[in-house]
């Protein structure tokens, strides 16, 4: 092993990946090189000193600025998702009665009124709101909502749940 | 739920997809130390650090849900902090950095040192808390490229693995070991003219 590629190896050296043969062959040119040696030491100490400029302290008030603006945006990012989900349920509460409504008059266009059909058949908890003419009064069960909001997504791509 | 349990990686990120205040006041005391850091050794500015940092919180809140756990989590907000910090140093489009290659070692042709070396290692144990010589490294550390820098910050600074900063930096393990090498050449070479020289260059 030369100086050249003696220096070349050092991070290898260092960091623990060099196989055992260069080791020792690194080892035998370093007792006889002295410019090698003072390379690697200096190699070495330029390691240690360079973990000296991480800066662990964040100023006080920039941490304060910092966290005072995170708590913040995630508090609206929060909300945004709140009334996000919350429109979203009301969207398919009016979906569910709408449904429901048209199935009832007959008015419902034949794609949705063959999917509720076909869905009323076999759940029992539907069943009662998809008989034609027969309205439940009161509200919607969630339960309901939940399946009659989901059978829009078994309409053909581009098609129109009531047609509009 | 108390500040310990959010220690743990993933009942951290299921508070945090939850949506709980004292998940995102975890996040914040578990990384924020980290991130300023890291930030700041790359940007080299403090407000560009802080302006980076309030980014990496934002998109760690808001993308915890697309998180997979593919990689640990310091690791993945790490990439995002690294990824922050490279989008505004390119938006910067500054140049102020020198070429490494003048200060690269010089061999003979057989292969030998062209040149005497000292041995300043010494020498600095005497000065290990001089502060003198704590702004010389950082001037030199910033002088790196981005190339090199970032993964000399990651490396060596912050003390991460090969293996860890070649997956934040989405760079091979030897790619990673060659510019390690290189920035480590750079710096002792400008660090052994200031100590023979005794001034900035």
């Amino acid at each position: 092993m030369n100086c050249k590629e003696l220096v070349y190896l050092l991070g290898d050296y260092f960091d623990g990946s060099m196989e055992p043969h260069l080791r020792q062959e690194l080892g035998e040119h370093i007792k006889l090189c002295d410019v090698c040696t003072n390379f690697l030491k200096t190699y070495d100490k330029t390691r240690i000193l360079c973990r000296s400029i991480r800066c662990d302290e964040i100023p006080p008030e920039v941490r304060d600025q910092l966290k005072a603006f995170v708590v913040q945006k995630a508090r609206e990012h929060r909300a945004d998702i709140e009334r996000y989900t919350t429109c979203t349920i009301e969207e398919r509460i009016l979906f569910a009665r709408r449904l429901v409504d048209l199935f009832a008059s007959g008015d419902l266009p034949p794609a949705l009124t063959s999917i509720a059909e076909q869905h009323a058949h076999h759940c029992a908890a539907c069943a009662p709101f998809l008989k034609t003419g027969v309205v439940p009064p009161g509200s919607i069960p969630a339960e309901v909502v939940d399946h009659l909001a989901d059978l829009a997504d078994e309409l053909p791509p581009g098609d129109f749940p009531f047609g509009d | 739920m108390s500040t310990d349990r959010l220690q743990d990686d993933n009942l951290l990120l299921e508070e945090l997809r939850a949506g709980t205040e004292a998940s995102v006041e975890a996040l914040f005391e578990r990384f924020h130390g980290k991130i300023y850091s890291l930030a700041l050794s790359i940007l080299k500015n403090d407000s560009d650090a802080q302006e980076a940092a309030q980014d990496v919180f934002i998109t760690v809140i808001r993308k915890v849900g697309t998180f997979k756990g593919d990689s640990a989590l310091y690791s993945w907000i790490y990439r995002i902090c690294v990824n922050s910090c490279l989008m505004r140093l390119r938006s910067r489009r500054r140049n102020e950095t020198v070429s490494i290659e003048e200060f690269m070692p010089v061999f003979t042709e057989e292969g030998m040192h062209a040149s005497l070396v000292d041995d300043w290692s010494k020498e600095v144990e005497r000065n290990l808390l001089n502060k003198e010589l704590g702004g010389v490294i950082q001037r030199y550390t910033d002088s790196l490229s981005e190339k090199y820098r970032v993964v000399f910050v990651l490396s060596d600074v912050e003390g991460l693995s090969n293996e860890e900063t070649s997956e934040i930096l989405g760079l091979s393990v030897p790619a990673v070991k060659s510019r390690l090498h290189r920035a480590r050449l750079y710096l002792r070479e400008r660090l052994t003219r200031y100590m023979t020289q005794g001034k900035v260059e």
